[in-house]
């Protein structure tokens, strides 16, 4: 039940990372820390590292449209069963093509689903406000707790401001 | 070579026409959202002269249609004509874009920035372009759809082991990819268009952008997905040429059944995709003022890239004929002769012409490399390409095994009608989609420019 | 005979016959009457001149010309060209859509309301005899008063082939199920082959080893056309070896 944010404008990538590398020695967890920026923030590391299952996800529903395809391709020939040029009824040459390019269809999905999903696009994650992006400089967001504004402002923070939640 | 290939950052000071004074991320969008604004009196002229050809092929396509397909030139034993030349040809083109710029994203060729988007767009375009052609290519386009694997009450299936019915899912799922593959990176930009904008605009590109907020987040998903669909869209650019290449390798007609077809049509489809990128990028640079952007390097790199292609084309090519030559089969002999002689002689030697001479002279001379010898070498490519294409699918089907029904080919008006609205389509696509969305990725430019 | 007779119901039950055709060019004159009987017999529509001369004549089955020799030293050699009904045909798995498939006697059928014109079909038969509808079909006057009505007329932008006038088989086949007995060898002629005045032409069961197609197939001068494709045509023809 956070009731606001804390939005603080830092010049440039680096000082950002110092900043966030002392909240979280002051205790605020990586996962409420927020990065917005107009391009993406390049550093050695990535600033806020997160866990991803894209792809594993990909890797899944890539299998999971080929055999399904596979499946349905040979059903439907044993089910309708014409012969054409001497060929038998299925065969996995005669259809391989089709099994991969379901696969890869597959995987391009799984591939989508996980963009929009791990990016919380398209009103999937919607919980914190939403920042105006500075054209250079980074705004670090975090729930606003006790002392943080103070050390923001001491990491370097070019401005703090208290923004409300949506809705 | 000397050098660094193509990969490697520019060798040098090289001959800079005028000077490319360093930029910063900034000035970057202002100057690449700026080339989206304004429609000047020769983009106007350009949209309706494009337009006007388009509507005309509309017309030639409709009065196949309505009138009966034999109006088209095609006939016996010619069943395939311009419409499938084009269909392979712009299928072909279409590798330009999602290929090389995903070749260039997965070896993180650091000039690939102002490149890929306008490579990706050509994809996008062709795909549009060349998947009609099977639509106005068959005998009765009304029933299409029974292509399609749809439950329907008689249970009747589409046969699964046509080369036709590959061709269908591999550019189905090329296109889809494709699209995608331009959209995702497309995202931030389309954001920062909305929040410059307001009214109706600011909700269609806010909409657009589903939401795109800037968040870390959503910077890594989108850095990680852009990866992986560089990956995927590489494998099924490659499938999707050879399945083209398929439609003929799998018959029985002489030289088509050829088990060298589908990587000879990949390596052709890249080089005609470079050819088309190095015009279109020729053309962006002159019509969008992207001097600062598009600079001799990216020219000269995909000058040697082209060149590199135009010889292993050229290898294909030999090998292809000299298999045939010397394995003497009377039927392919036959093909052999009429596609070496006559007219069919006169296009073909035209073909290696533009294919391997000019890019060899032009590309393969270090001295004579420039922005305008590689945009020259890829027109020469496209004609050489194209008519590749015309004499790998006509030269066999007026040759069949049997001499007594051997034939010939003219197209009509309607083939060349619709040949001449495709590349119209074409340019129209692009002027209609550089005035909509910013042509060079902009928050690609996270370092602005530097100085030369 | 009462005894074959018997024989005969007992095989119509189990008996698919497999139709094949045997051409005798020794015999074939080249006179063209097989050319115009199909083309009465199937509907097959006349192109006109213009069209005609564009190649869009359809003939189910022609006949190739070959000749030999110099002139005045000429000898020429007549082939009737038809629908080979390959048993590996390479027309058929090109099909998206099943338009065309071997059925059980061994028949490439070509199923017309199923067609959707890719002509793929045609591009990759060696034997060049499939043809294409390129407009809605006509007949010059009087023709299109003489229609089969067995036969069903194909509309404009879809493939036709002969058919091995597969509307006699099942005729003969229906009369022959009416009394009970099987197909007798002879009872199924062709167009080409009940019209060719030099009896060039027999038709059968070629899985009947009495049956007359099945003696020409093994009389030791028939052959088939392109055999170096593999296509396993139902077609052969007899010839002499010079």
């Amino acid at each position: 039940m956070t009731t606001a944010f804390l939005h603080a404008e830092f010049g440039s990538p680096e000082t950002a990372a110092a900043a966030v590398e002392s909240l979280v020695s002051a205790g605020v967890s990586p996962g409420d820390i927020e990065i917005y920026s107009r391009r993406p923030v390049e550093t050695e590391s990535p600033l806020l590292p997160r866990r991803s299952r894209m792809s594993l996800v990909a890797v899944l529903s890539a299998i999971a449209a080929g055999s399904g395809a596979t499946a349905l391709v040979f059903w439907i020939q044993r089910d309708y069963p014409l012969v054409t040029g001497g060929m038998p009824v299925t065969s996995g040459w005669a259809t391989a093509v089709v099994t991969f390019e379901v696969t890869m269809a597959g995987a391009i999905f799984g591939t989508l689903c996980m963009m929009i999903r791990e990016a919380g696009l398209a009103g999937s994650r919607r919980r914190a406000p939403v920042p105006d992006l500075p054209d250079e400089g980074v705004i670090v967001q975090l729930p606003r707790a006790e002392g943080l504004a103070e050390r923001l402002a001491g990491a370097g923070a070019l401005r703090v401001e208290i923004a409300e939640p949506p809705g | 070579m000397r050098g660094h290939g193509i990969h490697g950052p520019p060798e040098g000071p090289r001959r800079v026409p005028g000077h490319s004074p360093a930029k910063s991320a900034s000035q970057v969008r202002e100057e690449i959202l700026g080339r989206m604004e304004g429609r000047s009196g020769a983009y106007l002229a350009s949209v309706t002269i494009c337009g006007a050809v388009v509507a005309w092929a509309l017309y030639a396509w409709g009065y196949q249609i309505f009138r009966g397909i034999g109006h088209a030139g095609i006939s016996r034993p010619v069943y395939w004509g311009l419409h499938i030349v084009n269909f392979v040809f712009w299928i072909g083109i279409s590798h330009a874009g999602t290929l090389i710029s995903a070749i260039l994203r997965l070896t993180g060729a650091g000039w690939r920035k102002p490149v890929t988007r306008a490579a990706e767009a050509i994809t996008v375009f062709c795909l549009m372009i060349g998947g009609l052609f099977p639509l106005i290519h068959i005998g009765r386009p009304a029933v299409f759809f029974w292509m399609l694997p749809y439950p329907n009450e008689r249970l009747l299936w589409p046969n699964f082991r046509s080369p036709l019915f590959w061709d269908l899912t591999a550019i189905l799922t090329y296109l889809t990819g494709s699209l995608i593959y331009l959209y995702l990176p497309l995202i931030p930009d389309l954001a920062d268009i909305a929040s410059r904008s307001d009214g109706f605009k600011r909700k269609v590109y806010r909409a657009l952008s589903l939401g795109w907020t800037g968040a870390d987040r959503q910077w890594q998903a989108l850095e990680r997905a852009m990866k992986l669909m560089a990956v995927l869209i590489l494998a099924v650019a490659v499938s999707v040429h050879s399945v083209v290449a398929y439609d003929f390798s799998m018959s029985v007609a002489p030289t088509w059944h050829s088990t060298i077809f589908a990587p000879y049509f990949v390596v052709g489809a890249i080089f005609s995709g470079i050819a088309a990128l190095v015009l279109v990028m020729a053309a962006l640079r002159k019509a969008l003022r992207l001097e600062d952007y598009l600079r001799e390097l990216h020219f000269v790199n995909l000058g040697k890239l082209l060149l590199l292609l135009s010889l292993v084309w050229f290898y294909f090519t030999f090998s292809e004929h000299l298999t045939t030559w010397y394995g003497n089969f009377p039927g392919e002999m036959r093909v052999l002769a009429v596609r070496e002689h006559g007219l069919y002689g006169f296009l073909f030697w035209t073909m290696v012409a533009c294919n391997f001479a000019v890019p060899l002279v032009l590309l393969g001379i270090a001295r004579l490399r420039s922005i305008a010898t590689v945009a020259a070498s890829g027109a020469a490519v496209l004609v050489g390409m194209w008519l590749e294409r015309f004499l790998i699918v006509v030269p066999t089907l007026a040759t069949p095994y049997l001499p007594a029904a051997a034939g010939g080919y003219a197209p009509s008006w309607i083939e060349l009608s619709i040949t001449a609205g495709t590349f119209a389509a074409m340019i129209l696509l692009y002027l209609l989609f550089v005035k909509a969305f910013p042509i060079i990725a902009i928050w690609e430019y996270d370092d602005g420019i530097p100085a030369r | 005979m009462a005894d074959d007779a018997t024989d005969g119901v007992r095989e119509a039950a189990e008996h698919v016959p497999q139709w094949a055709m045997a051409i005798d060019l020794d015999r074939c004159t080249g006179c063209e009457a097989c050319v115009v009987a199909c083309a009465a017999e199937n509907n097959v529509p006349t192109a006109g001149d213009e069209q005609a001369a564009l190649g869009r004549a359809k003939h189910w089955i022609r006949i190739d010309r070959y000749y030999e020799g110099e002139f005045p030293d000429i000898r020429v050699k007549y082939r009737p060209v038809l629908c080979q009904q390959c048993d590996d045909a390479p027309c058929e798995p090109v099909c998206p859509v099943y338009a065309t498939y071997q059925n059980s006697e061994g028949l490439n059928v070509q199923i017309y309301n199923r067609c959707i014109g890719t002509r793929y079909c045609a591009n990759n038969c060696p034997y060049t005899v499939r043809f294409f509808n390129w407009f809605a079909p006509e007949w010059a006057d009087p023709l299109g008063l003489q229609l089969n009505p067995d036969v069903s007329v194909r509309p404009g932008g879809v493939a036709e082939k002969c058919t091995f006038c597969v509307q006699r088989i099942k005729r003969a086949k229906l009369d022959a199920s009416a009394e009970d007995r099987p197909v007798a060898d002879g009872e199924v002629q062709p167009a080409c082959v009940q019209s060719c005045p030099a009896e060039a032409m027999v038709f059968g069961d070629m899985s009947d080893p009495r049956s007359k197609v099945s003696k020409a197939i093994g009389s030791g001068r028939s052959g088939q056309l392109l055999p170096e494709v593999g296509t396993k045509p139902r077609v052969f023809y007899l010839e002499k070896a010079d």
